[in-house]
């Protein structure tokens, strides 16, 4: 079944598009960041902070594994492919967990190429000003690590909101205004509450300060990011509570 | 082959189909007549296990589609709404539903079909059905291009993939050109031929006629007739045509009587289930003047109107 799906992606040039984004959006993200480090009060490069920020531009990335999690969730019902992959295999469970596994597959794929463009990008900066990498090799690889992992859990996201509301369009418009807005303003004015949203938590994982969503912000947040294992242990089981909730759905409901 | 049993489906306040029960017999090709609306495809998405009926079962081969050991190799099918990714090509959709038919398998005894086996198998049973489709030349182009003639002909060879016993067929003629439509009936022959078990949906029974050897009406979601064609046209009432100056008069004069009739003209008169005698004689002791009448054996689209009230 995860076969089928991962062909289904391989044959689908949304796949290519979102990542294609992603990579965009990092690298130019980190290429203006990268180039006014250490103008106007920002940090440079040569700081903790400075570098942390830097090489922590991971929102986009984790950002489109979630919408590729919800198209392949959702896509079925706006190209009304759902009859054919159902009526191959009736048992419709054994779908959404093919699914949901594909969709984290695509997930490390579209948060390792995101970190690796972060953090190139930023090594680059840092070795064009002749600046010492400040952050060990053993952190640098725990922001990757984390993004990867996160990108995994929140394309997973993705396919249980995509199960759950079906239409496509209302779908990623979701992802992207519960990512950029509801989270960004609910943290902003509730800093306590900010470490326990879910794509909020994402980025933590990544390293990205709290507050920042990933996008090379400081953060202004009073509050601190859950460690590690918590982040991840909120995160997946979001992941697992709306897929359950949309299995619940899906396999009652009919296709038509 | 195929045993419907007191099938009802409920959306809400609508009936969509109400206590619905026929058999398909292993080998036959039935046509699954109706109009638009009628619930001939909520009756095949129920027997496909994509919709839940209300009440009432609908088994393929005694079992239901979801129990099925291998579901595309029992049954394959082609339904209306269905369809494809736009940006996929034609191969490639034909790659995943091989794939897929594999893994919706729940018995290792029963690859039978070629779709199923080696990747070499599939690419060759892929390349024979979209020859049998005559889509070849269009194999590697993205089905987004594709007209609704070619989407029909990639959903039959969809459904033909696993090579299966029992063929689901909703509205194939759909979008075919009148050459489509010869090559349609054709290759349900050829299917039939080979003895595969067709319920083939149509809103037109002219599609059928030629292929079917019995129908399934169905009315607002009822059953108003299962049978033979020949015996269809035989059980059908002749039809009385009239010319009448007084169309009018005489159709309110016969509906009074109890007889049927319809003013088709404004000089003519149709009456079905009534004898020209006594016709005439209604007609005499009310001075209406008759000039011409004409009794007509029932064709099968006459058939088909009486029994769905006319409605297409």
């Amino acid at each position: 079944m995860i076969r089928i799906e991962l062909l289904k992606l391989q044959t689908m040039r949304t796949t290519y598009g979102l990542l294609g984004i992603a990579v965009a959006l990092t690298a130019l993200d980190a290429v203006l960041r990268g180039s006014r480090a250490g103008v106007n009060k920002r940090p440079p490069l040569d700081t903790a902070t400075g570098l942390t920020q830097q090489l922590t531009i991971t929102g986009f990335g984790l950002l489109m594994a979630a919408v590729l999690g919800a198209i392949v969730a959702s896509g079925e019902f706006r190209h009304a492919t759902a009859t054919y992959t159902y009526l191959a295999v009736p048992q419709r469970g054994r779908v959404l967990l093919a699914k949901a596994v594909t969709a984290a597959l695509a997930g490390l794929v579209f948060g390792a190429v995101t970190a690796g463009v972060t953090i190139g990008v930023g090594l680059a900066f840092v070795a064009g000003h002749g600046y010492p990498v400040v952050l060990g090799a053993g952190t640098i690889a725990r922001y990757a690590v984390g993004t990867t992992v996160g990108a995994a859990v929140l394309g997973v996201v993705g396919v249980g909101v995509g199960s759950l509301v079906r239409s496509q369009l209302a779908t990623v418009l979701g992802v992207l205004v519960w990512s950029f807005f509801v989270e960004a303003i609910t943290g902003g004015f509730f800093n306590w509450i900010g470490p326990y949203l879910p794509f909020t938590a994402t980025t933590t994982l990544g390293g990205s300060p709290l507050g920042g969503g990933g996008f090379g912000f400081a953060g202004d947040s009073s509050a601190s990011a859950l460690p590690f294992a918590a982040a991840l242990a909120l995160v997946a089981g979001a992941a697992v509570l709306l897929n359950a909730v949309s299995a619940r759905t899906t396999v009652r409901a009919d296709i038509s | 082959m195929i045993e419907i049993r007191g099938l009802t489906k409920r959306f809400g306040p609508v009936l969509a189909v109400d206590d619905l029960t026929f058999d398909v017999d292993a080998g036959q090709v039935v046509g699954f007549l109706g109009p638009n609306g009628a619930g001939k495809t909520t009756t095949l998405r129920m027997l496909l296990g994509l919709v839940t009926p209300t009440a009432g079962t609908a088994l393929v081969a005694g079992r239901r589609y979801v129990d099925l050991p291998d579901p595309t190799g029992m049954v394959g099918a082609a339904l209306e709404a269905a369809s494809f990714y736009p940006g996929r090509t034609a191969r490639d959709h034909l790659r995943i539903q091989a794939l897929a038919g594999r893994a919706g398998r729940t018995s290792r005894s029963s690859l039978a079909g070629r779709a199923g086996r080696s990747s070499r198998s599939r690419r060759d049973r892929i390349d024979e059905v979209l020859d049998l489709v005559d889509l070849t030349r269009a194999a590697d182009r993205r089905v987004g291009g594709f007209s609704l003639g070619m989407r029909q002909r990639l959903g039959l060879a969809t459904a033909l993939l696993h090579d299966p016993q029992v063929l689901i067929l909703d509205e194939p003629a759909n979008g075919l050109d009148p050459e489509g439509v010869r090559w349609l009936r054709e290759l349900l022959r050829d299917l039939a031929d080979e003895g595969r078990t067709v319920l083939i949906s149509s809103h037109i029974l002219a599609e059928v006629a030629q292929t079917a050897d019995d129908v399934v009406i169905l009315d607002h979601g009822r059953l108003v007739a299962q049978s033979s064609l020949s015996e269809l046209v035989a059980g059908a009432r002749p039809v009385v045509r009239i010319r009448t100056p007084k169309a009018n008069a005489l159709c309110a004069l016969l509906t009074t009587a109890g007889i049927p009739a319809t003013v088709v003209a404004p000089d003519r008169v149709e009456v079905s289930d009534a004898s020209p005698e006594r016709i005439g004689t209604l007609a005499a002791e009310h001075r209406i003047p008759i000039f011409e009448t004409s009794t007509e054996t029932a064709n099968l689209e006459d058939v088909f109107f009486q029994l769905t009230g006319g409605a297409q």
